[in-house]
């Protein structure tokens, strides 16, 4: 007798705003897409969360794998698009070597390197800034 | 005679575990769950402790979930 399982529908139109940083969150059935005009900065909002000890940090790529093997599971697929296009693609219906490299987990792919360039050099900028705003300030309290 | 009230093996501790349970108990039951969020504000901490700073997050829309049920061979 064949066993029985059970796929998320979704049905999605959630606007956010992290921080000052513009989201919006659609999709019917099982394709989400999150739309941002600032990914760096969603992107830079989200892995400095500090979530309860019970869900777990989110951050990192390893992290992103996580959510991507889950959401494969369930049969969701999220797409984040910017404003040059689809940047990286986690969860159901996705099957990727370089994901699963950078992140764990096949169930991540990335677009085309002229789409993700801008937002990669964008998250390394930020996150260069706020080191050498860490060494400064360690400095000054000496 | 078991007492209703007493914890049982394997009860659920944190929300992850709850969210699983929950998610097996509405597969197949054709049950939905549906959100409205209307200027929900989160507030979330940057670190650890009392005083830890915080980013604002807030949430406008609607979230439906149903569950779809498959055979499986």
């Amino acid at each position: 007798m064949p066993g029985r399982t059970g796929r998320l529908v979704v049905d999605a139109d959630v606007r956010m705003v992290l921080n000052g940083h513009p989201a919006h969150l659609t999709g019917t059935g099982q394709d989400l897409r999150v739309t941002t005009d600032a990914p760096a900065d969603l992107w830079t909002e989200l892995t400095r969360a500090e979530l309860p000890s019970g869900i777990g940090s989110v951050n990192g790529p390893r992290a992103i794998g996580r959510v991507a093997d889950e959401l494969d599971r369930q049969g969701i697929s999220v797409a984040v698009v910017g404003p040059s296009g689809e940047l990286v693609r986690i969860g159901a219906r996705v099957s990727s070597r370089l994901g699963r490299i950078v992140t764990g987990s096949a169930a991540v792919t990335f677009g085309s390197a002229r789409t993700v360039a801008p937002t990669v050099l964008a998250v390394v900028k930020q996150s260069a800034t706020a080191v050498v705003d860490r060494i400064r300030s360690r400095w000054r309290r000496r | 005679m078991a007492d209703e009230n007493a914890p049982m093996e394997g009860q659920s501790s944190n929300f992850a575990d709850i969210g699983k349970e929950m998610w097996s108990f509405l597969t197949g039951r054709q049950a939905a769950i549906n959100y409205q969020f209307v200027d929900l504000k989160i507030e979330v901490p940057r670190s650890t402790g009392a005083e830890a700073p915080r980013a604002t997050w807030l949430l406008n829309g609607t979230l439906r979930i149903t569950t779809e049920e498959n055979a499986a061979s």
